[in-house]
């Protein structure tokens, strides 16, 4: 059975995430990794545009940090309540599909497993995202660097959906049987995000998460996951990506 | 002007200027993906100073040149910007 490097990466900012899975693409070792962001952080889909998405008044009053990731997708709060994966897998490796939706679905499959062990029933949308019971449970997104695809996503153990809605612009306005109706953010959130802790009724422990997780990539990528670490050359070539992703000329370019 | 237009792989946000039917200026954004990225800004560059009729045809050659994946389609891009002739 194929072996890939499992990394607890622990508590990460966005940029040095971003820095990381790079440095990992760019020396090619497959490798599965956990973490959870800290500060908390906006996440913008590389093609939007930060003015139109993310309230930056209400980043800077909530001291929230705003990001712009190297994918593609939509907006996101990410914070200390959830957990996150990344894979990193070169492209002739053979782990992930090429194809992107295939990649998705395949990565995708841990995320099911895991919800299943929790006793929730998930499934994947065909696009990129599983839900339970009609919500939103985790939001993924995929690049391709140095020959390697990354794909990464939530894993909605607990959500902050007060803080989300005061820095996510989202229209409050729909079409319903009475004509346009507004909400506010926070419903229109809670409508369409769900957590563990909500679907469970009870908080979530992250290491049974993160067990739950690691099977569930096993079991995904028909591989054996093995604790390791980041090697000293991955945390140079981090230290030197990571400039691009804090540069203010990246994150406000449109 | 701004043209949001939902499609199946996504919401679309064009903003655009235009000198009759030329485009002077667009930037196309949204929450979908589009494969190498940084394919979409030469595609920007691309399109500036091509009429609005001509969109389809420039992004449907734009995609198979550059053998672009992406969820959103040149249809979906030229369907936006039809938008703005009505």
């Amino acid at each position: 059975m194929r072996v890939i490097r499992f990394i607890d990466l622990g508590y990460i900012n966005l940029p040095m995430l971003h820095a990381i899975e790079e440095a990992i693409a760019y020396k090619g070792i497959p490798t599965v990794m956990l973490w959870i962001a800290s500060p908390r952080t906006v996440s913008i889909g590389y093609f939007q545009s930060v003015y139109k998405e993310v309230d930056i008044d209400a980043c800077r009053n909530l001291n929230v940090m705003i990001s712009r990731r190297p994918c593609g997708g939509g907006a996101a709060y990410f914070d200390e309540k959830e957990l996150y994966y990344s894979v990193i897998a070169k492209n002739e490796d053979d782990i992930l599909p090429t194809n992107y939706l295939a990649a998705f679905r395949k990565a995708l499959e841990a995320l099911i497993y895991a919800l299943e062990r929790f006793g929730l029933k998930a499934t994947y949308t065909g696009k990129n995202d599983v839900i339970v019971n009609g919500k939103k449970i985790s939001g993924n997104c995929q690049t391709n660097k140095h020959g390697c695809k990354i794909v990464h996503g939530s894993f909605l153990t607990d959500f902050d959906y007060e803080i989300a809605s005061k820095v996510l612009k989202i229209p409050v306005q729909k079409v319903s049987d009475k004509g346009i109706v507004a909400d506010t953010v926070r419903k229109i959130l809670e409508e369409r995000v769900t957590t563990i802790k909500r679907e469970l009724g009870r908080d979530i422990d992250k290491e049974e998460a993160k067990k739950f997780l690691i099977e569930g990539f096993e079991y995904a990528l028909n591989a054996k996951l093995i604790e390791g670490k980041l090697l000293p050359e991955e945390r140079k070539l981090a230290e030197k990506f990571v400039e691009k992703y804090i540069d203010t000329k990246f994150i406000f370019k449109r | 002007m701004e043209i949001i237009h939902k499609v199946e792989g996504g919401l679309l946000r064009i903003d655009v200027e235009l000198e009759g039917e030329n485009i002077k200026k667009i930037m196309i954004s949204g929450d979908f993906f589009f494969f190498p990225e940084e394919k979409l800004e030469e595609l920007e560059r691309e399109l500036v100073g091509k009429s609005i009729r001509d969109v389809k045809r420039i992004v449907e050659d734009f995609y198979r040149n550059n053998k672009i994946e992406a969820s959103i389609t040149p249809e979906d891009i030229s369907n936006a910007l039809k938008k703005i002739s009505h």
